[in-house]
């Protein structure tokens, strides 16, 4: 019985398997043909720019490494622009209003001690203008005493923080 | 319930110009007009005094052509139902709609693009590349290569300085 058993199953494990393997040998197959018949579909550099423009910072930073044609297009000023823009809508549209601003933006720097501040971490980390801008700044972090924001010195200091991370972002480019 | 509806403006109504396409391997699509002009190109080609029955499309089969009309045909419906219903319901079932359409492979998805982009129709062709960008997301290079069958023309040097450069991507 018991012999009859394992031969019984064996076969059938082996079909299993053979059927598995011929499978994924299919499936492997058919993936080679369709990659084989795409082979140029990206190779249009305005169509490349038009996929790249629905991308994300982290996922057209990484597309820029595929291949030379990719890295090039990828570089393309308009579509960080887009970034960026992508960006500071989402900023304005999770604010909506100076409460928010406040509350997210604000009141976690204000709470931090200078040290640990947003723009100190803006400047400690940059090259040559670190000093420059440290004196900028200097004025607008309130270090002890609150300060009352009016609309104006909060557009100044989100203007000089904008400016003090596209210097930044310029620094580490050039510098590579 | 059937004639109240009928008697209402229909972009489909058998009343309007036909356009006939005639697919790269020889086959015959029938049209209605607004359909056709969802295409930017034939559109040009109506205003440049195309005199001919048949607008021959070299570049697209029949089998992608018939799923480029299907685009075409339901967004004029649901243009066209945009404007008697208002925005919102009609924007959704659109999306949804849209989802569904593209939810294709690779494969087809290159031949979508490639006829989108011919035949300059723009919400194709957006729908289409935002589907690649879909497909790219989240993935690293080697993956990407690996879907398009792109081939890596970076040395390992320019590969190392660029991976380098983005290094905050791939943390």
């Amino acid at each position: 019985m018991k012999r009859t058993l394992m031969i019984d199953e064996d076969p059938t494990v082996d079909d299993k398997k053979k059927k598995n393997r011929r499978n994924n040998n299919r499936s492997e197959q058919e993936e080679e043909e369709s990659s084989q018949e795409t082979r140029f579909v990206l190779l249009d550099e305005d169509l490349l720019f038009e996929v790249l423009k629905h991308l994300d910072a982290g996922s057209l930073a990484i597309a820029s490494s595929v291949n030379k044609q990719w890295h090039w297009t990828a570089h393309d000023e308009r579509l960080w622009e887009l970034v960026c823009t992508r960006h500071w809508m989402n900023i304005n549209y999770a604010i909506n209003s100076f409460r928010g601003l406040h509350s997210h933006c604000l009141w976690p720097l204000l709470k931090l001690p200078p040290s640990l501040s947003l723009f100190s971490w803006a400047t400690s980390s940059s090259l040559s203008t670190s000093s420059l801008s440290s004196s900028f700044l200097a004025p607008v972090i309130p270090s002890k005493t609150p300060v009352h924001w009016g609309k104006d010195e909060i557009q100044l200091s989100l203007s000089l923080l904008s400016i003090r991370y596209f210097e930044k972002m310029n620094v580490n480019n050039s510098g590579r | 319930m059937a004639s109240s509806s009928s008697s209402l403006p229909s972009p489909s109504s058998s009343s309007s110009k036909k356009f006939i396409l005639r697919s790269s391997d020889g086959k015959h699509f029938e049209v209605d007009e607004a359909v056709a002009l969802q295409s930017e190109m034939i559109k040009q080609m109506v205003e440049d005094g195309f005199g001919g029955d048949v607008i021959p499309l070299l570049n697209v089969s029949s089998i992608v052509l018939s799923k480029v009309i299907d685009y075409c045909k339901k967004h004029v419906e649901l243009d066209f139902k945009k404007k008697m219903d208002g925005d919102n319901e009609a924007h959704e079932e659109i999306k949804n709609w849209d989802s569904e359409y593209i939810n294709v492979g690779v494969d087809e998805l290159y031949h979508l693009i490639m006829a989108a982009n011919y035949l300059h129709i723009k919400g194709l062709l957006d729908l289409t590349c935002q589907k690649v960008a879909d497909i790219i997301k989240g993935k690293q290079p080697e993956q990407i290569r690996k879907i398009f069958n792109i081939e890596n023309d970076f040395t390992p040097e320019e590969e190392q300085e660029i991976r380098k450069e983005h290094s905050w991507a791939f943390e």
